[in-house]
């Protein structure tokens, strides 16, 4: 492969050796191979999709079908922080959606789109099982209850780096 | 264990490992299927084969419901009906509906079905998937707007093939048949053998057609000379364009159809068949005499030529230099009228999708068709094939041994070429060598010419070649010779033959029609070695005179920079 | 591993655990223990940091021999997190703070509690957690014990309270047979789904001859609105692991997997420790116990896919495939995993498992209705005022559950339906409140037990827009695989999204229900068989909201926005503050005048409503 294209750092590529090496020949273990890269580049670099390949033994255009077919794997690199709003019922009849517009209106960008600084990024999930605290959200794995309307302004202003 | 049970309030016995589809069939009843390719691809997706079973809530898939003792089955109440027909008209709800500029258009398996059953394309309407025609690969051509996601290309690819260029990616409505991160089919595994294109009951596979270029070809009236050249298995397949029987042996009307097409010459490819047995065989005897480079793969088969470059590109250099009979024919074709002063465009008739890109790597041979392609030409020109006279091929590249036309069958390379290596060194004649025909993908055969002992493997089918391949990789096997075809059962199967309805015949049994076909036509000739084509030794000396540098130049790739992959 | 270790491990934390549980005689040597809830929920509401600086309190006053800190599995009443438990008084302090810790120690130091911090019902604070209404009625078999064991000493406090005697039980005394058949008579179901009968699945599974066989433990719990089984995982890993060896040795299988879904990262872990301690300790591992019996597990994590959590799914979903379901039959009991026999339990199914081979099927079959026998945690949330965790024998009326525990609906709305069993499932009406909660009866009503999530809906909900809801989940999470399913649904949530926009016809109605039962009965898998219920439930009950929403162009409920209108009446003073919360201009007028809204322009957001000072804004 050539050198000028990097996956990652030293040491993110370092630890991704490890795991490739770690299950090397393995197909069954696809997705536990791509949950660890994604641990570690904070995303599926495509670069990474042809090694992996090589090394457990999958088809690449396998592996694309997985990818593609799990919500939980990103081909796009991470924001600084991840809000992930839960829509799950609980959420949604106690007015997540409400939350929701108001982050998107706030941030200027919609579900999916990162902004322009790389700092945020809007997701959405199916029920993050923390219904009693309904609505709910996570922000970089960190659970945020009840949430409101008016509660959004203060949590995401208080992210000041 | 045989069992009885109820079908259409018919009393019938089957074997209790039968599905209800098999004995429906064997009855003759008629259970529409789209998604189901027997033994290949069965995930009960589609839901157009549905039945009732008393005693059953819900009506279930008859393609993978085995039967049982006393069962009682209807293939046919409205409700049945109904369940079909909605399943259908969903279907169409998100597909393409410009049937008349369609490809398959009239030969649909869909639209079949959506016409008996009176399917409404205004029933269900709503958001549709959008057309994106990919037409990057120099064989095939794909339009998911039209695809049905049966998902038989997806399991070809990957269970026959083991290229894995095509799978199923991302989920719900947004489903799709893709490549490795949705990119160009160029840039893809697929090494355009299409096998997929046979079994697509629509039209989002289709091919790269030819037909106007053709045409356009054969209107022009200038001085050009226009030859047509024809591979072996191509005259076992035109005949079922026409409705013939599957593997009816139909050279004669074929060469008097591609004459009243208006090609001035019709050459065999049959006969650069035998040039490629005379030179690969050299080929092969010198390989063995140094020992070095061996095993020597065929190199004939495109799309295994290009699976070798992209799959297992240290095994390139192992190729044979001997070129494709097509293209050593073509090669031939052009050198003898230019020595003459005239000008030639060559077409070649293939049973192939994967030629398409061999000529255009090559710049010798101008088209190449396919034999559906010629169908459809014939019938352009609205000449009634079936009552065609027989004609023979033109000289001075129409003759040919049964060798040479063994070349459309798996084995056939590696049987061509055992019997002139016998000849050439035995100076002995061994006609019939039956224990390199047939096999389940990989045959291994041990035998000797004269005192030398040679290991051989023949596959067919690309998914069986890593078996053979990885083995000589790891040195587990050390073989002499290895023939590859990609097509299951070799070309007689390729991608570019006369469509099946796999309903109706299994593929082993289309393979198995066409290759009796091909072998009884051989066993009837007089000439079955390829040293015994006068023709060909005619050429050698009064075209070629003998010259070894013209003859490499003109029979082999320089090889091994001469890639088949265009990049 | 012997009988003689593990009774050893017993004797060392049973004085604790009888501690917490108040029995007489226990011994310890401190005075209290505080336990801080360290569920996902309350650690959301950084019960972490309560702990923290409980144990630097007490650390501060000297008082480490008198008061032990510890954490605690999910107590259930997540609404009023961090949840603080306080031993041997059993009382309950809600929304504790970090704040609160001085007053807590203090108070505790001398025997005494705080008031404030406890629940309140009636005005009255409730001293002891079990006169609590919210516990009253509730009986603990999935959740059992986890109130009383630290997650500090988990296995420890897993023992103490007779873990693991179950398996030892099962491994020296039982045959296969012996444990199947009181699995069987205990009448115990699957608490994942369909409620089929857990003995009897094990059964098929166990005569089928095969080197190798599984059991798979389905945490891949998707329901939207439920979450017992990430609790029961965060708070009592070791039941599920114990439950798990049990089936091994009944089925004859050496292997198991738990599959858990990615999204519950604190279970995982609890679970990977668990796992290790069990392993370290030999009661996981080769011949546990001495016996023959040998069992290994592991975990597999889920990547969010909904449909993964139907069986055949997750076994594709294991083996590195797309999660895409398969045709049944062949059942996983014949060719599951790998191709080998394979149960597949739920999680609540198996914390079950280890209390009836201790207490016997009788027991077990005692509690509940005749179909339908021991336990169920639901999962109570929505437009109630005590949101969480309950479990209570079946045959509880949905009465007793949304009054008596649930605290009745918030801000004095009425109740309008409950929905039950999840995207599967579907909603019950007020007319059916008093219907003692079975599999029977729901499936009767139109619902489902499903995993037992219980979202209450007030007036305020539109049903069609709830329906529009479940549609568009089943749309984003349908596989993709089969006709019915990929285009069905997809057909069913734009008719639903014509029917609340006001544009379809009573002919779409028709066509819905069609599609409708179409799906229902034509889908590959679980998933595509059940997503047309929400709508058909909603159809069944609430028809007339369809009605008027296609007829009237109206919603009762004021959710649909297409169908909103916001008008100014008489009332208006011409304040313009309306106008200058418009977001897209749409309303004009002159000062002191009555200002008009431009229908044309106006988006529904229902700013101006709720800037009106003076209710001149009518929405209809």
């Amino acid at each position: 492969m050539c050198n000028c294209v990097r996956l990652g750092t030293d040491e993110q590529v370092k630890k991704f050796e490890a795991v490739l090496e770690e299950y090397k020949g393995s197909p069954d273990n696809v997705m536990v191979v791509l949950q660890k890269t994604q641990g570690i580049f904070g995303y599926i670099p495509e670069l990474s999709v042809k090694q992996i390949s090589e090394s457990i033994h999958v088809p690449e255009s396998k592996i694309y079908g997985i990818i593609t077919f799990y919500s939980q794997f990103t081909l796009t690199p991470k924001a600084k922080y991840n809000i992930d709003i839960c829509l799950g019922t609980a959420c949604f009849v106690l007015g997540a959606n409400d939350v929701l517009e108001k982050i998107k209106t706030k941030l200027g960008v919609d579900v999916g789109e990162m902004t322009s600084d790389g700092k945020w990024i809007i997701t959405s999930c199916r029920c993050l099982g923390c219904c009693g605290l309904a609505p709910a959200m996570t922000i970089n794995g960190e659970v945020y209850g009840k949430m409101t309307v008016e509660k959004v302004d203060e949590i995401l202003d208080s992210f000041t780096d | 264990m045989e069992i009885r049970l109820t079908i259409d309030g018919k009393s019938v016995k089957a074997d209790d490992q039968m599905t209800i589809l098999q004995v429906a069939r064997a009855k003759g009843i008629d259970i529409p299927t789209l998604c189901y390719l027997k033994g290949v691809n069965e995930p009960a997706s589609c839901r157009v084969c549905v039945v009732e079973v008393e005693g059953m809530r819900n009506l279930v898939t008859a393609c993978t419901t085995k039967v049982k003792d006393g069962m009682v089955i209807r293939t046919n109440t409205m409700r049945v009906v109904r369940a079909r027909k909605t399943a259908l008209e969903l279907l169409l709800s998100n597909h393409n509906k410009n049937c008349l500029d369609c490809p398959k258009n009239l030969k649909c398996d869909f639209q079949r079905l959506v016409e008996k059953f009176d399917c409404k394309s205004s029933k269900y309407e709503g958001e549709t998937t959008k057309s994106v025609i990919d037409d990057s690969n120099h064989s095939i051509v794909r339009d998911v707007s039209k695809c049905i996601l049966c998902g038989k290309c997806v399991s070809v690819c990957a269970k026959r093939q083991g290229c894995y260029a095509i799978e199923k990616i991302n989920r719900g409505f947004e489903t799709k048949v893709g490549t490795n991160f949705d990119k160009p089919m160029q840039e893809s595994m697929c090494v355009g053998c299409g096998q997929c294109v046979l079994v697509c009951p629509t039209g989002a596979l289709s091919l790269h057609s030819n037909v106007d270029d053709v045409m356009k070809l054969l209107s022009r009236n200038d001085d050009v000379i226009k030859v047509a050249q024809v591979a072996p298995s191509v005259r076992v397949s035109i005949g079922e364009e026409f409705g013939g029987k599957i593997g009816e042996f139909k050279e004669g009307q074929m060469v008097s159809a591609l004459k009243e097409l208006g090609f001035d010459y019709v050459f065999d490819v049959n006969m650069g068949a035998d040039f490629t047995v005379v030179e690969e065989a050299q080929e092969l005897i010198e390989k063995l005499q140094s020992g070095k480079g061996l095993p020597l793969f065929t190199s004939c088969c495109p799309a295994w030529f290009n699976y070798c470059e992209k799959a297992y590109p240290e095994f390139v250099g192992n190729m044979s230099s001997s070129k494709s009979p097509n293209e050593m024919l073509g090669s031939l074709v052009k050198y003898y009228f230019e020595q003459q002063g005239k000008k030639v465009e060559i077409v070649s008739v293939m049973p192939c999708t994967a030629k398409k890109r061999e000529i255009i790597a090559h710049g010798t041979i101008d088209y190449s068709i396919t034999t559906r392609e010629l169908g459809k030409l014939i019938k352009l020109k609205n000449i009634d094939f079936n009552k065609l006279p027989e004609s023979e091929f033109d000289d001075p590249f129409g003759e040919y041994t049964g060798a040479g036309l063994i070349f459309g069958v798996t084995g056939g390379v590696t049987e061509a070429a055992l019997r002139y290596a016998v000849y050439k060194l035995t100076g002995k004649t061994r006609d019939i060598i039956e224990e390199v025909r047939y096999s389940d993908g990989v045959k291994e055969v041990t035998t000797s010419i004269g005192d030398t002992k040679i290991n051989l493997a023949i596959v067919h089918g690309l998914a069986n070649a890593p078996k053979v391949l990885d083995a000589i990789k790891s040195g587990e096997k050390n073989y002499q010779f290895v023939e590859i075809m990609a097509c299951p059962g070799g070309c007689v199967n390729g991608g570019g033959q006369s469509f099946v309805d796999y309903n109706k015949t299994d593929v082993e049994e289309v393979i198995k029609r066409r290759s009796a076909s091909i072998y009884k036509a051989d066993w009837d000739m007089k000439f079955k070695q390829s040293g015994e084509n006068k023709g060909v030794a005619k050429i050698y000396k009064d075209l070629l005179k003998g010259d070894h540098k013209l003859i490499h130049e003109l029979l082999h790739y320089t090889h091994p920079n001469d890639s088949m992959y265009l990049k | 591993m012997d009988y003689k270790e593990l009774e050893k491990i017993k004797k060392k934390y049973i004085g604790e655990v009888n501690f917490r549980k108040n029995i007489a005689g226990a011994n310890v040597e401190y005075k209290y223990d505080i336990m801080v809830c360290g569920g996902t929920g309350c650690r959301s509401c950084k019960s972490k940091v309560v702990q923290e600086k409980l144990e630097e309190t007490i650390k501060a006053k000297g008082l480490e021999k008198d008061i032990k800190v510890h954490g605690v599995g999910c107590f259930g009443l997540c609404v009023n997190g961090p949840i603080v438990l306080i031993y041997p008084q059993d009382a309950l302090y809600e929304k504790v703070s970090a704040d609160d810790c001085e007053e807590i120690i203090t108070e505790l130091a001398q025997g005494k509690l705080v008031e404030r911090l406890l629940h309140h019902e009636d005005g009255q604070s409730v001293e002891k957690r079990d006169d609590l209404k919210f516990c009253k009625k509730q009986r603990y078999i999935a959740r059992n014990n986890s109130a009383f064991m630290s997650l500090e000493n988990i296995l420890g406090d897993y023992i103490a309270l007779d873990g693991y005697s179950a398996l030892y039980k099962v491994l020296t005394t039982m045959s296969q047979e012996d444990v199947i058949k009181c699995i069987t008579d205990s009448g115990l179901r699957g608490r994942g789904g369909a409620g089929f009968l857990t003995g009897q699945k094990w059964e098929f599974t166990r005569i089928v001859d095969a080197p190798q066989k599984y059991v798979i433990c389905n945490a891949d719990e998707g329901d939207p609105g439920a979450f017992m089984d990430r609790s029961i995982i965060e708070g009592n890993p070791h039941a599920i692991i114990e439950a798990m060896a049990i089936c091994g040795y009944a089925i004859g299988a050496s292997r198991g997997v738990v599959y858990i879904r990615a999204e519950y990262p604190l279970a995982g872990e609890r679970l990977t420790n668990a796992i290790a301690e069990a392993e370290k300790l030999g009661i996981l591992g080769d011949n546990i116990f001495g016996t023959k019996f040998s069992f290994h597990l592991s975990i597999k994590y889920g990547a969010g896919a909904f449909v993964c959590g139907e069986e055949t799914a997750l076994m594709r979903s294991i083996e590195g495939n797309r999660g895409e379901p398969t045709l049944k039959p062949p059942y996983p009991a014949t060719k599951g995993l790998y191709g080998c026999p394979t149960v597949i339990n739920n999680v609540e199914t198996l914390a079950n498992v280890a209390q009836i081979i201790n207490n016997g099927a009788e027991w077990f079959s005692a509690i509940g209705t005749e179909n339908s026998k021991g336990t169920k945690v639901f999962a109570l949330t929505g437009k109630i005022n005590n949101s969480g965790l309950i479990e209570l024998p079946m045959g509880t009326t949905i009465r007793e559950i949304i009054y008596d525990i649930g605290g009745g609906i918030p801000n004095g709305k009425k109740f309008k339906a409950v929905q039950m069993g999840g995207p599967s499932g579907g909603c019950i009406p007020a007319e059916h409140l008093d219907t003692p909660i079975d599999y029977k009866n729901l499936n009767d009503l139109g619902s489902m037990m499903g995993s037992g999530g219980m979202i209450v809906v007030d007036e305020d909900t539109c049903m069609v827009d709830l329906a529009k809801f479940f549609l568009q989940f089943t749309r984003d999470e349908s596989c993709g695989k089969c006709t019915p399913c990929r285009i069905g649904n997809k057909r069913i949530l734009e008719i639903l999204t014509k029917i609340t926009e006001g544009k379809a016809t009573m002919e779409d109605l028709d066509k819905l229900e069609e599609l409708c039962e179409y799906v229902k009965s034509n889908s590959l898998c679980g998933l595509g068989q059940t997503s047309p219920n929400p709508v058909l439930s909603t159809l069944r009950y609430f028809r007339d909201e369809y009605v008027e929403h296609i007829v009237e162009h109206k919603c009762r409920a004021g959710v649909c926005k297409k169908l909103t209108k916001y008008t100014i009446t008489d009332k208006c003073m011409g304040c313009s503050a309306c106008s200058r919360q418009c977001p897209v201009g749409a309303i004009t007028g002159e000062i002191k005048q009555k200002f008009n809204i431009n229908q044309d322009k106006c988006i529904k957001c229902g700013k101006c409503f709720a800037t009106c000072r003076f209710g001149a804004i009518t929405k209809e």
